[in-house]
Parts: C-alpha cells; sequence; structure tokens
C-alpha cells in the first residue's frame, strides 16, 4: 500500500540535494502534501496560536452557547520534542538504539530563551518507555500509540510522551513525541484530539518509511520529518485554541428561535424567495447535501472522513450559514441537553445587555442595495422550477457570474434616488406593519422584535439608514449571487414596485437599520464550556477544580476504608451452578458518586466557525478564499488515506460568493492506479442544483424549510419543525 | 461489561498476577461468578484474601458482588469471561513495559486486548523482593475512545485510592515495625498479602466497592 501512496512522490521537493532518481515518475500521486514539503521550515517561530476573528457577542452564543471568553490551553512550541529511533536489535549492547532523529538537536527547533537541559529529558527516559522491557518484547502491541507521564524537569514541570513501535523491512524503529501538557491540561490537548494525534504521527512514519528506510538517499537528512512534526505542533495548536461549535443549542427554544429566524433571512435575502420568487434553493440544496454526512460530522466514531469547507469572506454571514447547517447536526447525548431542563443564566444576560444582534459595519449590505437591485429587475434565477438538470461538464454561466459578480457593479446599486425611495418604503411599512404582520410568511422573530422595539427606536430610524455606508467590496462577494444574474437571466418574478415591495423585506430591512434596535440576546441556561470541551448545561455553579474533586473523592475513600465509620455488611448466598459461595456486600454509601457523573466533561468534535486558513483537523468549517486552497484540501485528503482504516475520504466544497457546492472524494479501492485522483462533482452551480443531490433529501429538507417559514413562534408550530428535522 | 479494574501484583514468586477483577454484570450476573480454582499456583501475596468473617467455612469463597442501581458488580481473583486477554495486559503493563511504581498514569492497548489505563505502585515491606511489594491498578476498556474520555475520573479516583494505600501501609509499618530492619534485609523472603501490609484484612473488600464505584460512574 506504501508503495501505491508514495508511487511517485517528488522528493525533490523536500531535499533539493538529495538528488534522487524518482522524483520524475509520476508527477500526481503524491501522498503526503506536496505543498507541505515544500514549506519553508526557518524555525518554529512563526507558530503561533492561530488567530480566530473576534466573533461578536450574537455569534458566539449561536455558535459556542456563550458570549463569554473561552479558555484554552496555550502551548508552548519549543516545548514540544520528537525522537525517531532505530532498536538495533542488540539487546546487551549498551548502544542497541540508534538515535536517527532528534529535534532537540534540529536547529530549527531551538528556543531562542531557554537552556536546553532545562526542558529536555535524558533520551534514556524515553527510549525505556519507547521500547519497554528488552527482555519481554512484546510485539503484538507493536503499531499502537502508548502514552506515558514523564518526569518533571526545571523549565518542563509536566509533560507526556506518545510514542509507538514498528517494524519495516526487519528493522526495528519507533517515533516519540513529547507533548508539554500536565495532566489536568490532557483532557483538554490529548484526549479530544487523540485521533489527529495519532494521524500525525501515522503520517511521519510512513514519510520515514518511504524517504529513509526505502530509499536510502535519504538517510541523515530528516527535513520531510521536521515538517511533518512542525505541522503536527502547529495542528495540535489550532485543535486546542480555536473554539468548537456545540451542537444541540437548537433544543432550546430561544436558541431556535435564532435558527428560524436565521434560515428565514438566508431563504429570503440570500437565495432571494420571497412573495412567488422560487429562490435559488441553495441553502435546501446545501442543507440536504450534508445531511447525507451528518452523522460522519458529528459523530467521533465515524472511520469515514469527511469536510464541509466553505469558501468565504464575509465572517458573519457565513457563520450563520454554519449556524444553520449546524442546526441539522446530530448532538453528542452525553451534552443532557434538553429544551425543558434550563435555568436561565441571568448573569449571562446582565452581561451581554445591550449588546446589538447584528453589526452594521460588518454585516450584510442593507435595504437600500437590495431595493435598488430589485428595481431594476426583480430575478430570481428559478430554473429549479423547470425540473433537475443534469450537470455539464463545462458550466456555461459560471465565467459570467463570477465576472459579473465584481465591486464595481455595487455603487451603482446605491443611487440616491433608491435609498430616499427606500426610505419612503421603509416608511410606509411602519405606518402599516399591522396589516403586513398577518401576512407575513416568514420571519416571525424578527418582526417581533421590530415591534418590541418600534417605540423607543423608530425615530432613529432614518438617521440610521443614511448613516449607513456603503460596505466595502470585500464584504460583498458573499452577497446575493442572484442578483446579480440579472444581466443574463430572463425568468424574473416581475413586482411591480413600489407598492410591491417585498413585506418581509421591509421588517428585515428595519431590523437591519434600526441602528438602536436591540435584538435581545438568546436565552440560554449557564453553559459552563471551554474551547474544546463542555462541563457542565444548565447548572451553574462552576465545575470543581482538579484539587477539589480530589479531595471529594479522598473523603470518601476515607469513609469506606476507616473501619470505624463504614458500615459494610455481607451475606453469603450460595451458587448451586459453580458450587461455590458468594458474598453480597452492601455499602451504604455508594451513591454519592452521581455527582462526579454530572459533572463529567464531553469533548466537543472539532468543527468550528470562520478561521483565518483552512485547518485540516475541522470537520466543519469556513476560511477566506487561497489560491491553493483547492490543493490543500485534495492534499489532505490524500494524507486521510494512509490510515489504514480509513477506505474513502470526502469533502463538500461550498463557495459561498460563486454559490458553488462541489464535492471532492478520493476513494482507496476505486482508485487503483496510485494516484489518489479526487472525483469531484458539482454539486450546485449555475444557481441550481445538480442531479448529484439527493432528491428525498432535497425533499425532506424542503419540508423542513417551509415548516419554518410558516413558525410563528408558539410552541406547537416550533415543535413542528423539530419533528421534520428529526425526519430528515 | 465494557470496563473491568483490575489490581495486578508483580509477584516474588509468580511473576505478574491479577489479584482481582471487578467489573459490572448487568445480565446474567451468576456467569461471572468463579467456580472454586487451584490455589497452588498461588502465594499469599498474589491471593485474593477475604476476611475469615465474611467467607463461607463450608464453602469455597470466590467471589464478591454488590448490587446498585440495577447492576451487579462482581469481584473475583481473575476474570472468568476475560481470563487471556486481562492476563495479558497485566504482563504486558508490570513486564513488558517499563513501569514506574510511582502512580504515574500510563497507557497502551490494542484491539484484540482492549486498552487500559494504568497507574503502578509500590508498597513497603522488608520481607519482600528489594523490600518493596509492586502493584497496578489497571483499567481496560474495549473501546479506546470511551476509555481515554473517561482519563480524568478513572486517574483521580484511582490515584486517591493508590495514595491512601501507600500511606497507610507506611504508618502501619512504622507503629509495627519491630526494629530488626537491618536483620530481615535481604534475607527473610515471604509471601505477605496486602492486608498484612496495611493490617486491614478488609483491605479488597473495600477495593471492590471503590472499584464499583468507579464503574458505576463510568457505566451512566
Ligand atoms: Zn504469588
Amino acid at each position: 500500500m506504501l508503495g501505491r501512496l508514495f508511487n511517485g512522490r517528488s522528493v525533490e521537493q523536500m531535499d533539493p540535494q538529495a538528488g534522487s532518481t524518482r522524483s520524475n515518475s509520476a508527477p500526481s500521486g503524491n501522498s503526503l502534501s506536496t505543498k507541505m514539503m515544500t514549506m519553508n521550515l526557518s524555525s518554529i517561530s512563526d507558530i503561533k496560536t492561530s488567530p480566530f476573528p473576534n466573533d461578536d457577542s450574537y455569534s458566539k452564543t449561536i455558535l459556542y452557547g456563550t458570549p463569554n471568553q473561552l479558555n484554552f490551553t496555550p502551548l508552548h512550541p519549543y516545548s514540544f520534542r520528537m525522537v525517531l529511533v532505530q532498536d538495533k536489535g542488540e539487546i546487551i549492547n549498551r548502544d542497541n538504539h540508534k538515535v536517527l532523529y532528534d529535534s532537540s538537536r534540529d536547529h530549527h527547533f531551538d528556543d531562542p530563551v531557554a537552556k536546553k537541559c532545562d526542558y529536555r529529558h535524558e533520551i534514556s527516559e524515553l527510549l525505556d518507555f519507547m521500547f519497554g522491557n528488552p527482555i519481554h518484547q512484546d510485539f503484538h502491541y507493536r503499531g499502537r500509540v502508548k502514552l506515558h507521564v514523564l518526569s518533571s524537569l526545571p523549565g518542563l514541570q509536566k509533560s507526556v510522551l506518545l510514542s509507538t513501535q514498528f517494524e519495516h523491512s526487519k528493522l526495528n524503529f519507533a517515533i516519540a513525541v513529547v507533548i508539554p501538557v500536565n495532566q489536568e491540561q490532557l483532557s483538554q490537548c490529548i484526549i479530544p484530539n487523540w485521533k489527529q494525534l495519532i494521524h500525525h504521527i501515522a503520517l511521519i512514519k510512513t514519510s520515514f518509511i518511504e524517504n529513509h528506510v526505502l530509499q536510502k538517499q535519504q538517510q541523515g537528512n530528516y527535513l520531510d520529518i521536521a515538517i511533518l512534526f512542525k505541522q503536527a505542533i502547529i495542528s495540535l495548536q489550532n485543535l486546542v485554541s480555536i473554539p468548537r461549535i456545540l451542537l444541540g443549542i437548537t433544543q432550546f427554544d430561544s436558541i431556535f428561535q435564532d435558527w428560524c429566524f436565521e434560515v428565514n433571512n438566508w431563504i429570503e435575502i440570500k437565495d432571494g424567495a420571497r412573495l412567488g420568487c422560487i429562490g435559488t434553493k441553495f441553502l435546501q440544496s446545501l442543507l440536504a447535501v450534508v445531511n447525507g454526512i451528518k452523522d460522519d460530522i458529528s459523530l467521533a466514531n465515524s472511520n469515514n472522513v469527511v469536510r464541509v469547507v466553505i469558501m468565504a469572506i464575509n465572517p458573519i454571514v457565513v457563520q450563520k450559514l454554519i449556524f444553520i447547517i449546524s442546526g441539522i447536526l446530530p448532538y453528542n447525548p452525553e451534552l443532557k441537553i434538553s429544551s425543558s431542563a434550563s435555568n436561565i443564566d441571568t448573569t449571562l444576560e446582565d452581561a451581554t445587555q445591550g449588546i446589538q444582534r447584528h453589526n452594521p459595519k460588518r454585516d450584510e449590505p442593507v435595504s437600500p442595495q437590495y431595493i435598488a437591485t430589485t428595481r431594476g429587475s426583480p430575478s430570481t434565477p428559478s430554473i429549479i422550477s423547470k425540473g433537475w438538470e443534469i450537470p455539464s461538464i463545462t458550466p456555461s454561466r459560471s465565467t459570467a457570474t463570477t465576472t459579473t459578480m465584481t465591486p464595481i457593479s455595487r455603487p451603482s446599486m446605491i443611487q440616491p434616488m433608491a435609498s430616499s425611495s427606500s426610505v419612503a418604503q421603509l416608511s410606509s411599512s411602519l405606518q402599516s406593519h399591522n396589516s403586513f404582520s398577518s401576512s407575513l410568511s416568514r420571519g416571525f422573530h424578527m418582526l417581533q422584535n421590530w415591534k418590541n422595539s418600534m417605540d423607543s427606536t423608530s425615530s432613529s430610524m432614518t438617521n440610521s439608514i443614511h448613516g449607513y455606508h456603503t460596505p466595502s467590496p470585500k464584504m460583498e462577494y458573499d452577497e446575493y449571487p442572484w442578483s446579480t444574474t440579472t444581466a443574463t437571466t430572463t425568468t424574473p418574478c416581475q413586482q411591480p414596485l413600489p407598492n410591491s415591495l417585498p413585506r418581509t423585506m421591509s421588517s428585515f430591512d428595519l431590523t437591519q437599520n434600526m441602528g438602536k434596535l436591540k435584538r435581545v440576546m438568546p436565552k440560554l441556561p449557564h453553559i459552563g464550556r471551554n474551547v474544546v470541551n463542555v462541563m457542565s448545561v444548565g447548572d451553574s455553579c462552576s465545575p470543581l477544580t482538579k484539587s477539589e474533586r480530589l479531595n471529594e473523592y479522598r473523603n470518601e475513600l476515607l469513609q469506606l476504608m476507616d473501619n470505624s465509620t463504614s458500615c459494610i455488611t455481607t451475606s453469603l448466598e450460595y451458587d448451586p451452578i459453580k458450587s461455590v459461595s458468594v458474598v453480597n456486600v452492601q455499602y451504604d454509601d455508594l451513591t454519592s458518586e452521581y455527582e462526579h457523573e454530572r459533572r463529567r466533561t464531553v469533548a466537543l468534535e472539532p468543527l468550528c466557525g470562520y478561521i483565518s486558513e483552512f485547518t485540516p483537523c475541522f470537520k466543519l468549517q469556513a476560511c477566506p478564499p487561497s489560491q491553493d486552497l483547492e490543493t490543500k484540501i485534495i492534499n489532505t485528503m490524500r494524507n486521510d488515506l494512509l490510515e489504514a482504516n480509513c477506505e474513502e475520504t470526502r469533502t463538500i466544497f461550498v463557495s459561498l460568493r460563486a454559490r458553488e457546492i462541489r464535492e471532492f472524494v478520493i476513494n482507496k479501492s476505486i482508485d487503483n492506479l496510485g494516484t489518489y485522483k479526487p472525483t469531484i462533482r458539482r454539486l450546485y452551480t449555475n444557481g441550481k442544483p445538480s442531479s448529484y443531490v439527493d432528491r428525498a433529501a432535497f425533499d425532506k429538507v424542503s419540508k423542513v424549510l417551509d415548516s419554518v417559514g410558516d413558525c410563528d413562534g408558539s410552541q406547537e408550530s416550533m415543535q413542528r419543525v423539530r419533528t421534520l428535522l428529526s425526519q430528515i | 461489561m465494557v470496563f473491568t479494574v483490575l489490581l495486578a501484583h508483580f509477584c516474588d514468586i509468580h511473576g505478574p498476577r491479577s489479584i482481582l477483577s471487578t467489573q459490572q454484570t448487568t445480565e446474567l450476573p451468576e456467569q461471572y461468578v468463579l467456580p472454586e480454582f487451584s490455589k497452588e499456583s498461588y502465594c499469599t501475596s498474589c491471593l485474593l484474601m477475604l476476611p475469615k468473617h465474611v467467607v463461607d467455612p463450608n464453602n469455597p469463597t470466590t467471589t464478591l458482588q454488590t448490587e446498585l442501581n440495577n447492576n451487579v458488580y462482581t469481584t473475583t481473583q481473575y476474570n472468568a469471561v476475560r481470563f487471556r486477554v486481562l492476563n495479558s495486559v497485566v504482563r504486558k503493563c508490570l513486564s513488558e513495559e517499563t513501569p514506574v511504581y510511582d502512580a504515574r498514569p500510563m497507557f497502551f492497548g490494542d484491539e484484540s486486548r482492549g486498552y487500559s489505563i494504568a497507574l503502578s505502585f509500590k508498597l513497603k515491606d522488608l520481607e519482600a523482593r528489594g523490600s518493596e511489594r509492586r502493584y497496578a491498578y489497571i483499567v481496560n476498556c474495549k473501546n479506546e475512545k470511551k476509555l481515554l474520555d473517561n482519563w480524568g475520573v478513572i486517574v483521580e479516583t484511582i490515584t486517591v485510592m493508590i495514595e491512601y494505600l501507600t500511606k497507610k501501609s507506611y504508618e502501619y509499618e512504622m507503629v509495627n515495625s519491630t526494629n530488626n530492619e537491618i536483620f530481615l534485609r535481604g534475607k527473610n523472603m515471604q509471601s505477605r498479602s496486602m492486608t498484612e501490609l496495611l493490617g486491614d484484612d478488609e483491605v479488597f473488600v473495600k477495593m471492590h466497592l471503590w472499584n464499583a464505584k468507579l464503574l458505576e460512574s463510568l457505566s451512566s
């Protein structure tokens, strides 16, 4: 398998001096990412905690369950260490072990400040753990990763060692990685990321076998190993510092209302469905696609590697989309979230009062542009109504779509006339809000809020609209792609203006534009969590610290062990089948353990919001476009297949700007040429879903979205949505 | 039966041995009752010693059971159902790895033998080889993720037990030592049970209860 995976790897890229003879054999099929290999490994000083956007409180609440800052464990990159050792099989020889690579001797990993001896363990300590007892070697455990806690050093109080032994070409080797975490941090850094850590060790092992065992030319130059090790450090840094989405919070009514609100918003504003216009069905298609892999996304035990990567520019817009997606994903039942069990966290409410849901500087463009656009030629490429179209190999309009969707077209939409006209629209809508509320099909929530804030904020409305600045082109890309097809599409939903201004749009505009409008932050029970783990849901008392927990255990144990306090009662029972007696033991105080059970932490799956660049370890993420993003994703997928039990890897790749959904699949067994070329299918393109989208799922999602549109915020209507959601 | 808790001992005479094995037996708890077995291959230090007052004078007494919230927790000398597998886990922990007997946790495993978190420790005993007796507390589970997810509960519960055993045996030794350390060192090696090291003949019964509590919290 290795030969197949690595056939034709361009090793020149890893080591210019090596002069490999295999470098030209086959251009494609680099299994370990080529891009990665060309990375400049000058030092690890550039490893920093991956920055994530400074989300607004609303985004934080809907994605993470709390607007509060989430704690994480910073890891010190210089305290990591990796060694690669050969066991020469000479047990009696003192130099039985040959250290092939040791990052502590690699200047790339030198800490400019600390003294090495202060934070480097003696190699003998590592070897003892890596190889175990040389006399009683157990070969059965080969290949598995084990964990040991290392001794304390002056500069590295706590650290653990992950190691694995393996055999190749009748030689025995072991890889070990020192990770600077203490036992308390283990549950935040190592355990939730075990699978990913094992994967990185597997990558190092594979590269080592390919380049240093099978190809002797590579001996002595371990740049590939160093790069992979650096990748592993970066990956773990990301895993422990990027906040993970809390699935399941839509179980709480307040968040569920927000979910319905955002769904309606998206369908109307982004997909352009209103008053007879069917809209682009982009959201419906995306949800139908995600639905097909939802278990693989949210469950930890899945062997199928899946990713959903959304390429976008506007973090707020795309995070709302991620929130919508998260609403259809199953959540970990251990979280014990239920809509009834909720003591609203009042401290949270106080802390977030007055925080506006919509940040006008970063949020969607508002009514003036919208109205101007729809006036010109209110359009929706309602191609979907013509039925399912077989996707063509060369998308006919994709070029046009991207070219017309340039920022240049945007300023022309914002005409003074349009703006003033929109103000007029809004004013008239305001006056007649009672009438439109009855006919409102979508967006009960925004209407509610609009009503609530009518009195206090109506005077500021005009100002806020005038005060709104043209969004920078950067913000626009993800917006209204269907409106840009105006020029090429001739299936308009003609609406004579001004009287037929879509009403829900008006209320949305109001929500957007009344600068002082305070959308009430969703009311949630207290959620105790950090970046990776959830410690408590609905339990406002803060989780116990480790020493508090240990003290509780100590007290319980003393109670049990001390003969003067423990009252153990025993009785004998004869077992006639086995002809022995069984002692039945009873102890009064056995139930207090439930306290601990309730406080057990639950690790969240690696799903995140908008991050600064594509990060392979996250199964759901949004990131900005970059030239090599597709290459990065495909290389990552090839690396996935290095896992022995990984047969297939799949990525749903969404371009929000182009409103395009593509699916990349690489399957080990189908691909017998060893090139690991992905199968790419367009699932949604040119404003319509392709026949690859599962029709049944598409229809079920349609029912859900319809029910969301009909939802008026009552328990019954929300229950109806929930029921339909559970059936997709 | 997902988790098994083991107390293992590196016996001076018999090598790595399981002293007790506790598991949750929700269905058919009677199948986990251990039949009588030959004690020939055991000595005092590696045998599960039950207090005299609980043992049936007329029948061999092999099994401890406790019912808790509709689950039955069973402790026996060795695990009747997964005997081979758990024996090899004990061997792995105490002789194939490089044990550090200071209660630092380690983790190892594979698909066929399940995954284990083990904390090894030693108790001072002048009558033992090297004046100490070596033990390991092991929690084994077939599901790697399930085991690791419970790392905190497992390690903390066991750490506290080991802390207690170490302290108690030291105190007991201080009170009962006959000042003959020099005389005994390296000579008079004898098998001694943990019950003797702690001066508590109920210690294994209490461990059984503690393990049951741990398993109960892991099962919910
Ligand atoms: Zn023995």
